[in-house]
This record gives C-alpha cells, structure tokens and sequence, in this order.
C-alpha cells in the first residue's frame, strides 16, 4: 500500500500546554484510519494542523512522499485535504448545491455556472452512492444528511484525504450504519479516511488501523483484529475504569408527573406536542432523541424555565405548573442544564460562586448578607467530594477543564438533596474519567431516592444509567422500554420516527 | 399626481443609495448606522469641490472617494480593532456634523448654509417625448443620479444573486465560519462590502447637495441615512426591497410637501415620514406574527 499521508515529530505548544508532543502518524492510500483518545489528549490539535489551521512548532507533513507547509486551510484544499467539522460548517439557508460550490464555484466572469455545478456534483453523488436535494436549504437536512452534504462538499473538492471530527456524535444508529458503509465505499475507491472518535466499539468495527493518543502523545497503533474494546479503554485513559456502583432496589412512589404538555414557539411550531411522563423517586428516566425534537423546552418546562401553553407538572401528585424557576429550587427540583458554558456556569465567577448559585439563600445571614466563611467551607467540601482539579475555590471556574467544570454543576445541583435531577447532556465533552464519576455520583443519587430525568443524544449514556427509557420525536413520547429488552437499532426506529406508539403505558404493571 | 409623484423621485436617490448601503452591509451581518454621517460628510465635499472646479462630475467623484474612505475606516476600526458598531456609527455621525459645521465656518466664513451661483447641478436628463403623456411626465427630467441609483439596485441584485461575489456576500453574514472554511476570506468580504456601503451615501449625498439642491445646509441629510436602514430592513435586506422601502419613504416625502401647501403646521407634517417608518415596522411585526400562527 502507498503511503498517503506522513506526520512526522509534530510538536505544538499552547502556552505551557504541549498539545501535541513528537507525534508521528502514517496513512495508506484507501486506508480507514482511527484517532482515539480522551478530550485534550491532542487529536483535535493534529487534524488542525493537518488541515492548515494552526502550524506546528515543530515537524513536517508529508503528502506522498513530498514534504509539503500549510498556511491556510486553503493551502490544505488545494493540495486535497478535506476536513468534516463536528460542528457542521453549514449555512443553512442556502442550498444544499451553494454550500457545496461555495470558495469554488464555477463560474465565467464571476457569473455562477449553476448547470455545470449540478453536473459534476452529480456524477460525485452517483460515484459514491451518497444523495441529497440540491435546491433545498442546508438547515432543512436532516443531521444524517447535513453530514452527507459535508462529505460531497469535501468530494467536491476533490479531496483525497478525508478528516471526519467525531463524525457519528449527532447520529442515530441508522444513520450511523449508513455513515460506515460510505466510509468504506471511499476507502475502496482509494480515498484515505481519517475518523476521530472515543466511541469505541465503532472504531473497532470500522477502522483498518487505530492510534491511541493521551495527553499529547501517541501511547499505541494496534488493528481491531489484535484488541478489544476494553484494552482500548484501557491504553486511552492510562488507568482502569473504576466499576460502576450497584443499583439497589427502590421503593416506586410517583413523583413527577408531566400531563399533556403542549407549548408552541413564535413561529407557531408546536416543540412539545401532548408531552407526558412519569418518573418515580429512585428511577432513572432516559429520554433518548435526535436534537431539534424538544428536548431542551422539556427541560425547561419540568425546571420552570418555560410556560407551557397547555397541560400540567405535578409533584408528589401537587400541581406546580405555576411555579416559576425560584419556586420550583425550593420544590427541590435541580437542574444540570446541556450548555454548562451559557447557562450552566458563569465563566467569569470564581469556583466558589458558581457553587452556590441559585441556592445563595441559603448561605445568608443577617441583613440578607452572603456569609463568606460559609460558603467557602462549602465549596472547598464540593471541590474535596468530587475531586475538582484546582489549587483553590476563588479561581475563575473559567479556568478549570470542561469535565471538572462540569462537576461543579453535578455538585451544586446535586448538593440539597434534591428531590428531582433534570441532567441533560450531563456528559458532554467530558472525559471518561470525569464520565464515570458523574455518573456514579448519579446512580448513588438515584439509590437515595431522587427522581432522575436524563435527557442525552448519547445512547451509550442512556443505556447505561436508565432504570426505564423513553424516545422523545417532534415534541411528543413515542415509545417507553425496559433497557434490559431493547436493542439500540429498535430504539433508532422511534428516534427516527419510523416507529412510533399512540398512547405510551406509563403505569408499571 | 404627478406633482406627488415628481417629488417622491427626487427625494428617492439618497434614501435608496443609503438604503443599499444598509442592504449590503446588513448582507455582512452589519447594521450600519454610519451612513447617516457618510452621507453628511458626502454632501458637504460634493458642495465644496463642486465650488472650486466649477465641476458637479469632479464634486460627485470626489464625495464617492472621501466616503469610500469613510468606509474603509469604519470598517478598520469594526474589523480590526472590533469596536461596537453602534459605538462607531455614533462616533462617525457627531464627527460628519462637527466637521462639516466647522470647515464651513472656516472656509467660507457662514454657519448654517452655504450656496452660491458657481454650485453648478449635476445634469438632469430631459425625455421629450414624455412631456405630454399624463402621469409619466414625472418620469421627465430627473437627475442623472437617479437613473444610476436604479442601474446600481438592478447590478447590484444580479451581482449578490447570481455570482460568486454574491453567494459569498450572502453566506458571509449568516455563517462566516463556514464561509472560512471553505477557503474564502470572510472578513475581506466584510471589508468591500462597507467601504462599498460608504461609496454608495457618497453618491447620496453628492446628490443631495448638488442634484436635489445646489447648496450645503447643516444636518441637511435629516435622518435620510437611517430611514436608508430602515428601508433595507423592511425590504428584507434585499436590492429591490431596498427599492421598494426607499419608494414608500419618498412616496411620504411627496405626499408630505403635498399637504404642506394646504398650510398645515409644518413642523407636524415633517414627522410624516418617521411616522411612517414607524407604521411600517409595526405591519411587518403584525404580518410575521400572522405568517407564524397560520404556520
């Protein structure tokens, strides 16, 4: 096999930070390579610099054999190097045929050429059996498709080597199966596929080949045939995981209750559409769904952050549907809201601050007064309980890593004992250390007794933590499973909307 | 009628000029509200060089020049040193009236207004034929500028629709990341386009001195500059959009000076085009909310 692609001793320091130290990676020509590793071990960084977005202090890249140096991610293009963003680099309204062609359009005096655009777009979809409407907006794509686009807009350019930044994230399991057979029809054709990934079990079904990255450093190549999924886990985090902790049994007693909630936003959509559910003390619900189908204004209704237009939210069987976000903290409903950077957190607070914010009530004294020495005591209990990496609670939070950030919020939400956790996305962009201990965190509080909503675009997640899982599509509970008799594929049905159940039973019997 | 509709198309070359200008920059994901100062700064510089060449073409090429360079400072200080626009365009609409007030002092020893008899008119373009047909008689010796400021609004619809220019304007202000990404410079774009916004109130504002006029009067631009916002705004940020917020602002200009003669107050009758723009943004908030229910 010929060598497509050469990374040699490539060195790239962020302030005191070497992102990446002496890295060396080889790709074949239509090779699947994998890059794993933990957030931070420094993959994004080396597909940066591959891409010609940052240039590396130290090392050379070579492209069949020839050294070549990248400015630019234009430089990058031209010399055939496609990347797929994990954020997608879309504009949504426009057309599908315009974000393809755009920075190179065909075009005679400046006059766009649409005819040949379609042409040669085309015959690149026909080549390698990957389809999507041309004259339809980006934004109206399903996420499956968005990502497609952003493959034949690669393509199109006429890219040899592909970079796929954690390509299946935002992907049912469908569509998941979908991305890896085209993945390997472009690697039979000769192209050379580089995926970043830390799911695991998709690397070993996919790749040819898999480096293991940790903190900035190659630690192992291996193939799929020489490992398995845990020796994998193992080389990437450096350590084993610690076992989950125990489900006890718990005693199953109603506490929250959603009845036929319905809210339309200012377009006239309808987000949530006859929403309900139940959820006992010491259960798990697992709210599995593709993003844009309501998640987040469910959140919100259960936490109080949104009226809805219609139905109910009851506690222990009271009616709170009135109670605004402060009402409903002293109802003991806490949330771990998705975006822990604009709403979970305040950046620019120290530590100690975002831990007591929202419960600052309860740390006042006299004249309405914060008591200093008190919620010092508290966060430095928090800081020590969770083991959050830092010298002390009066930093910025600003400077903490995202996994330890975001135990700062489980902590704080999780501090009064709360008698319902809303967690949405309680992982995300966490590493597997800080993974692990949130969710434990979660399960120890779910044997005390609290009511866990977990609403998570990871089924990995979902699959592990969930005593009960329900599929959320267009606003509305379509289907509710026991993970012990459910398979991934039948829950990507009803994530879909392939399948879909009238009147979800929420009695247990 | 036609006497409305006379005066509505010469009061339409500046609100439409700026009204592009708007448009284009709003295209960028920019609210310019320095046009209003561009245009002041636009109208003063036409006056003065028309004055002392004894030339409106040199006064018109002149104020397209120094505006053009009004926008290439406005769009350093947004794009490089990332000042708040709303701060500059403050900045650039006190400085535009400061500036003109005080080298009018200095220059010619008046405060207020200037005129004199060397201003000379940029050329009207007389259609002979028209004179004896009702209503399109209005259409009859209107100023050079305001067939050009329609040749712009049609080019510059074909130039955003249609090329490469274009698509990278539009797909600038809705994503310039991905705009980046695929290897086009999103702020040089962001770079013509205000510099493009500053030619455009030059031209306005050449016209407004010495086309519609033929003398400087301080703040003569009036709030034309963000009634130009406005119309690109209501027109969806679009080239005829623009167009067609500028004809219902100049359409008021004329009823306005219509009515004025009947002996109405006149300071009332003045705030018939602000009304206006009011009414206007209150229609299309009641229609979007309309669109979204039935939706």
């Amino acid at each position: 096999m010929k060598l497509a692609l050469e990374m040699e001793h490539i060195t790239k320091i962020y302030g005191e930070v070497r992102a990446n130290d002496d890295v060396s990676i080889q790709a074949a020509q239509g090779e699947v390579l994998c890059i794993i590793g933990e957030n931070g071990a420094g993959k994004s960084t080396l597909m940066n610099v591959l891409y010609g977005m940052t240039r590396p202090d130290e090392g050379r890249i070579l492209l069949n054999g020839e050294e070549v140096s990248f400015r630019s991610s234009r430089d990058a293009m031209k010399h055939r190097i496609g990347m797929v963003f994990q954020h997608f680099m879309l504009v949504k309204e426009l057309s599908c045929l315009e974000n393809i062609i755009i920075g190179m359009e065909p075009a005679k005096y400046f006059v766009i050429n649409k005819k040949a655009a379609e042409g040669k777009i085309l015959q690149l979809m026909d080549q390698y059996g990957m389809k999507v409407p041309l004259e339809k907006p980006a934004g109206s794509l399903s996420v499956g498709e968005q990502q497609k686009l952003e493959i034949i807009k690669v393509l199109y350019r006429g890219a040899d080597i592909i970079i796929l930044d954690e390509p299946t994230a935002v992907l049912t399991p469908q569509e998941t199966e979908e991305l890896f057979v085209n993945i390997r029809s472009l690697a039979a054709s000769g192209k050379t596929v580089i995926m970043i990934t830390h799911k695991l079990d998709e690397v070993m079904r996919v790749s040819d080949r898999i480096v293991v990255m940790r903190a900035g450093k190659v630690v192992g190549e291996t193939k799929p045939a020489d490992t398995d999924v845990h020796g994998l886990s193992v080389a990437m985090v450096g350590a084993e995981i610690p076992p989950m902790r125990e489900r006890m049994e718990t005693r199953k007693e109603k506490a929250l209750e959603v009845r036929n909630v319905s809210w339309k936003n200012e377009d006239g959509i309808a987000v949530l559409d006859h929403l309900s559910m139940v959820i006992n003390k010491g259960e798990i619900l697992g709210v599995a769904g593709i993003s844009g189908n309501g998640q987040p204004e469910m959140a919100r209704v259960v936490t109080g952050l949104l009226r809805p237009d219609e139905g109910e939210v009851l506690l222990f069987e009271n009616d709170i549907t009135a109670h605004d976000r402060k009402a409903r903290i002293e109802d003991g409903i806490s949330f771990i809201p998705e975006d822990r950077n604009s709403t979970g957190a305040c950046l620019s607070w120290s530590i100690e601050d975002n831990c007591i914010a929202g419960y600052q009530q309860r740390f006042t004294g006299k004249m309405n007064v914060i008591d200093r020495g008190r919620t010092q005591k508290f966060a430095d209990e928090l800081i020590e309980r969770f083991h959050i990496k830092t010298p002390n609670g009066k930093l910025p939070i600003s400077s903490l890593s995202g996994g330890n950030c975001q135990k700062v919020i489980v902590a704080r939400e999780t501090a009064f004992a709360p008698e319902v956790v809303v967690a949405a996305e309680p992982s995300r962009g966490v590493d597997i250390g800080a993974i692990s201990s949130i969710h434990n965190h979660m399960i120890e509080l779910r044997n005390s007794g609290t009511a866990i909503l977990l609403i998570s675009s990871s089924l990995d997640e979902i699959f592990e933590l969930s005593d009960r899982i329900a599929v959320i599509f267009e606003g509305k509970i379509t289907a509710l499973f026991d993970p012990k008799q459910v398979t991934r594929e039948e829950i990507g049905l009803y994530m879909s909307g392939a399948k879909r159940e009238e009147a979800v039973q929420w009695e247990r019997s | 009628m036609e006497n409305i509709l006379n005066t509505a198309f010469r009061s339409l070359p500046p609100l439409l000029l700026a009204g592009l200008g708007g448009m284009i920059t709003a295209k960028v994901g920019l609210l310019n509200l320095g046009l209003e100062g561009m245009m002041l700064v636009g109208a003063f510089t036409a006056v003065i060089v028309n004055y002392f060449t004894g030339s409106a073409f040199a006064g018109l090429l002149a104020a397209i020049l120094v505006c053009s360079f009004m926008g290439l400072v406005f769009a350093v200080f947004y794009l490089k040193f990332k000042v708040d626009n709303i701060i500059i365009s403050v900045a650039f609409n006190m400085f535009a009236l400061a500036i003109t007030q005080y080298l009018l002092g200095v220059l010619f020893g008046t405060s207020g207004a200037f005129a004199s008899d060397k201003i000379r008119k940029l050329p009207e373009i007389p259609i002979p034929f028209l004179e004896n047909i009702p209503v399109l008689r209005a259409f009859n010796s209107l100023s050079v500028i305001f067939w050009l400021a329609l040749l712009i609004t049609a080019v510059l619809s074909f130039v955003i629709n249609r090329t490469t220019w274009g698509l990278h304007i539009r797909a600038t202000g809705l994503n310039d990341n991905a705009v980046n990404t695929a290897g086009v410079n999103a702020t040089r774009v962001r770079y013509i386009c205000v510099i493009l916004s500053g030619s455009l109130c030059g031209m306005g504002g050449a016209y407004l001195s010495t086309g519609y006029l033929a003398m400087f009067t301080n703040n003569m631009t009036a709030g034309r500059g963000y009634l130009g916002n406005i119309a690109s705004i209501i027109g969806n940020r679009t080239a005829g959009g623009a167009l067609a917020g500028s004809l219902l602002f100049s359409f008021t200009e004329g009823i306005t000076m219509k009515i004025q003669a009947f002996g109405f107050p006149s300071q009332l009758i003045q705030l018939i085009p602000y009304l206006a723009a009011f009414a206007v943004v209150i229609a299309s908030a009641c229609l979007k909310r309309r669109k979204g229910r039935t939706a």
